[in-house]
């Protein structure tokens, strides 16, 4: 797999074979110095290794482009295509075991025990340029998405979503409106240079909210070589008639060596979506997007400022948007939609407007006993508007719409090996305030956080390490509420310590074992303790509690891994029990409003346990076919009723076996996949509209060929999901009840990166 | 680093920092600028040919949840035929505001559908937006003595409107008890 980001590259006759280049070697995950890696030029025999402190430099290079080569002990090698025209410094990133998983590949760290994380390379080369974030981490064993038809998804990890996981991006936590089944991640998935999944509880680095698992992403580093660079990617689709581009430009002058920049922007736009019987109107999506990054300085000390938008109209089924019970039973009994048109561009009411900004402005400075201290702002701005069908008094105006803005203050204390210990302290800081306008669902609030940190990993020998690490978060949030005549104010505040403990068992060179012990919270959402409304779309009227407790998880996370020549195995097993798990009860009777009789939920807390497997097998039957296993299970009950947990995902499988080679300077790979999702059976009864649908089987293949020039790379891919444009209904999408899945998707995909 | 890297990073840092969005408003300064139209009450005016006259209203003023809402019985005569005149209203604020002009002002995305389980009364729509009928205006039909119950709903349906009450949202359903005696 690897194989198939070894580019070739165009051994230049060039006559002045003078040039040199150096940098140093640093460990991706801590950012330790890694002494005594092997540095060459791939297929030529000049080389060198680094010294102790990480730094190398090879003379005697020819102009052109050529492929480095940087392996070091216990890394997977990492080569890199450098244009190199002059003296050039470049630096490298080794990693521990990288894979290649959907042109993302899944780095092991040895950092913090129970971390699988995934890594995708620059993101226009990769597999998945067009896909939402919540589409792109979809391929990890584990994690899954709850969609609102094919424009509006969110991950899911080990059966949590919303305000149970954590969204970092670049190292900001993303504060929206996480609280929506409906509310996607307000993040340009093009921005990713690496997004890395931590599974299971993490709230002690991360914070409150961190139950599920924590999803970073972040921009790739801004460059080290000299000079501009740039790429352009774009992709278009057969379903939905539309694509996404992305273009960005970097650079670095020689004559200013500590500035650093990019630039960068992606578009968006689809047509509404097919699904294999009708189209499925109003389906449509747009979205515009920049982000401008700039950084002053070195490895010892710098400054560094990023800012972001992200914008999009996102259409929403028009058969799903109904009035009452009544409309909602016409459309479950309908085969088809009730609202079928031609295929348009058009994204009309209902739709959602999104908006979302970052600015983020960093400092660090490494002290003379090599400790890094870092300093982090940031601030957010989040508008969220929805249209209704219905237009109000101003006809341009949304029905409803919530204002966020977010201020945040991290600083952290790094301390890299030495004795054997990595640890790390912290505090962070957090202000927050949330306005609507429109029609009420949840209350104008105030919120303030503190929190401080300490983490340790400690090596004990080269068999054993072991982590701990410990948190205090307070939470204050203030509800505000507005009867005519004066503003009523109501607070609630929490103190909630977190732990975690794990530890790393290595046995010879091949098996590892881990196990992770973890305590993580949240406080009540919003809608949780203040919603009182009619919930459009899902026909349901939500009456929240205001009397609700802070919601606390326990978990436990074991993972074993194989490392063999040819095949390697993760298995991971958890249990998670959670003690005041915020779920809706239905209520009766049932309101009855001037539109209707509603079924009517309100917030209650229980206690409940989730528990599940995941695992991974990759075989390499021949250097040039590799077969991937990926299975996940996962059980949720509520221990108070013994019901199952509703809207959990169910079992599922995919196998997909990649075949991967070279014809002269071309890399090519093709991947046929099947997946198969179980019919989620384990619903609790008398509390959703309809019985979950029926399991299912889709196929899917991806084809692909790059090639590297003195011009840059150049990355051309085929996909084609649900090839045999199946008829099916997901029970992780709320359109279910409406309508079908979207049938075949031919997408192609290209990318030039110079 | 030289003052004018300096000065370039600070002139790129402020271009960042002034395009930032701002929002305006204060958490505890919640208003509604596009208030949706809220119907709260539903008012039957029906006059029969020989001059009688019947009426029944359904309202629910405090809206969605709270108290529960006021519920006529509609009491009509045997044998008689009755032109109906339906209001859509909302009470819920000082003063009453009606919507029915605003639905036959968008007549052509309205439609008031009548739904009755009792086989001596009959009820037809006598408006129309041009192509499809609106059902603001209806004749009733009477014919022996007996009760049941009628339900109204006002469908929502720009764009779909095809004549029949299916497509669209509904905005409105109540049901009336209803007497003929």
């Amino acid at each position: 797999m690897v194989s198939l980001w070894c580019l070739t590259f165009g051994l230049s006759a060039q006559s002045k074979c003078d040039l040199t280049l150096s940098g140093q070697v640093v460990d991706e995950h801590d950012g330790s110095a890694l002494g005594f890696a092997n540095v060459f030029i791939e297929n030529s025999s000049v080389g060198t290794i680094s010294d102790a402190s990480g730094y190398y430099s090879i003379a005697g290079i020819c102009p052109g482009v050529h492929v480095v080569v940087c392996s070091h002990v216990g890394c997977e090698p990492v080569r890199d295509t450098l244009l190199i025209e002059d003296h050039a410094i470049h630096n490298f990133y080794p990693e521990h075991h990288a894979e290649l998983l959907d042109g993302i590949s899944i780095v092991e760290s040895s950092r913090e025990p129970n971390i699988v994380s995934i890594k995708t390379r620059v993101p226009m080369l990769d597999r998945s340029a067009g896909k939402s974030l919540g589409q792109s981490l979809e391929g990890i064993s584990g994690v899954s998405s709850l969609s609102t038809g094919n424009s509006i998804s969110k991950p899911i990890i080990h059966g949590l979503h919303s305000n149970r996981i954590l969204v970092i991006n670049n190292g900001v936590r993303q504060e929206g409106q996480q609280w929506g089944n409906e509310h996607a991640p307000e993040i340009d998935a093009f921005i990713a240079g690496e997004i890395q999944v931590y599974k299971g509880a993490q709230s002690v680095r991360f914070g409150p909210d961190a139950i599920g698992g924590v999803i970073l992403v972040m921009p790739k580093s801004l460059p080290d070589s000299f000079g501009i660079a740039g790429g352009l990617a774009g992709s278009w689709q057969s379903n939905g008639l539309g694509g996404s581009g992305n273009m960005y430009f970097e650079g670095r002058a020689k004559k200013i060596p500590a500035f650093r920049w990019r630039a960068q922007g992606s578009a968006k736009r689809l047509g509404d979506a097919d699904a294999p019987e009708y189209v499925l109107t109003n389906t449509g999506i747009e979205e515009l997007n920049f982000s401008l990054n700039a950084s002053f300085g070195d490895q010892k000390k710098g400054i560094e400022v990023f800012y972001s938008q992200f914008n999009t109209n996102l259409g929403i089924l028009s058969a799903s948007h109904i009035g009452n019970l009544t409309d909602f039973q016409r459309a479950l009994e309908a085969d088809e939609p009730l609202v079928v048109k031609p295929f348009s561009y058009a994204i009309n009411r209902p739709y959602q407007h999104v908006e979302h900004e970052l600015f983020k402005a960093s400092a660090h400075v490494k002290t003379k006993n090599d400790r890094n201290v870092g300093v982090v702002y940031s601030r957010q701005y989040n508008l969220r508007e929805e249209y209704d069908t219905h237009k109000g008094a101003q006809a341009d105006a949304p029905g409803l719409q919530f204002e966020i803005v977010t201020h945040g203050l991290d600083v952290t204390l790094e301390n890299k090996k030495t004795a054997n210990h990595d640890w790390q302290f912290g505090a962070s800081g957090l202000i927050q305030e949330n306005t609507f306008e429109g029609r009420y669902f949840i209350p104008a609030f105030r919120k303030g956080s503190v929190g401080v940190f300490g983490l340790d990993q400690m090596q004990i020998n080269s068999n054993w390490s072991i982590e701990f690490g410990g948190r205090m978060d307070y939470v204050e949030q203030s509800f505000f509420f507005y009867n005519q005549v004066k503003t009523e104010r109501r607070n609630h505040s929490y103190a909630q310590p977190s732990v975690t403990a794990g530890l790393i068992r290595k046995f010879g060179s091949s098996w590892h074992w881990k196990l992770n012990t973890a305590n993580s919270w949240r406080p009540p959402s919003a809608n949780e303790l203040y919603s009182n409304g009619l919930h459009h779309g899902a026909a349901s009227f939500e009456i929240g509690d205001t009397n609700l407790r802070k919601e606390v998880s326990y978990s436990l996370n074991t993972e074993l891994t194989f490392q063999g020549e040819h095949i390697q195995i993760e298995s991971e097993a958890y249990l998670n029990f959670m003690d005041g798990f915020v779920y809706l009860v239905p209520e009766f009777p049932a309101t009855l409003t001037i539109r209707g009789a509603f079924p009517t939920f309100s917030y209650g807390q229980t206690t409940a346990l989730l528990y599940g497997l995941d695992n991974q097998i990759r075989y390499k039957i021949k250097p040039w076919i590799e077969m991937i296993s990926r299975t996940s299970i996962l059980r949720a009950r509520d221990l108070e009723s013994g019901n199952w947990i509703i809207q959990m995902p169910s079992d599922q499988s995919a196998l997909s076996i990649e075949f991967s080679g070279k014809i002269q300077d071309y890399s090519m790979y093709v991947a046929p996949s099947v997946k198969w999702v179980n019919k989620q059976w384990r619903v609790p009864s008398n509390s959703d509209y309809s019985p979950p649908p029926a399991g299912y089987v889709l196929a899917n293949v991806i084809a692909g060929v790059s090639r590297t020039t003195r011009l840059g790379d150049t990355q051309l891919s085929l996909e084609i999901n649900n090839l045999l444009n199946q008829q099916y209904r997901n029970y992780m999408n709320r359109y279910r009840y409406y309508a079908d899945e979207i049938g075949r998707n031919i997408i192609v995909r290209i990318a030039h990166h110079f | 680093m030289k003052s004018s890297n300096v000065l370039l990073f600070i002139i790129m840092s402020t271009l960042v920092l002034s395009s930032c969005k701002r929002d305006d408003d204060e958490p505890d300064d919640p208003h509604n600028h596009n208030e949706e139209e809220l119907i709260t009450t539903v008012e039957l005016q029906l006059h029969a040919t020989d001059g009688t006259h019947a009426s029944a209203h359904w309202s629910d003023v405090d809206g969605p949840g709270g108290d529960y809402p006021i519920i006529d019985t509609l009491v009509l005569d045997t044998n008689k035929t009755y032109s109906l005149h339906i209001e859509f209203l909302d009470e819920s604020g000082d003063e009453v505001h009606d919507l029915t002009h605003e639905i036959e002002e968008e007549g052509s995305e309205h439609i008031v559908c009548y739904d009755e389980t009792i086989d001596e009364l009959s009820i037809t729509r006598t408006d129309s937006d041009g192509v499809y009928e609106i059902g603001l205006t209806s004749d009733w039909v009477t014919t022996n003595a007996s009760s049941g119950n009628v339900t109204i709903s006002l469908k929502h349906q720009p764009g779909v409107k095809d004549g029949t009450c299916t497509p669209g949202e509904t905005d409105v359903e109540v049901v009336f008890p209803t007497l003929i005696e």
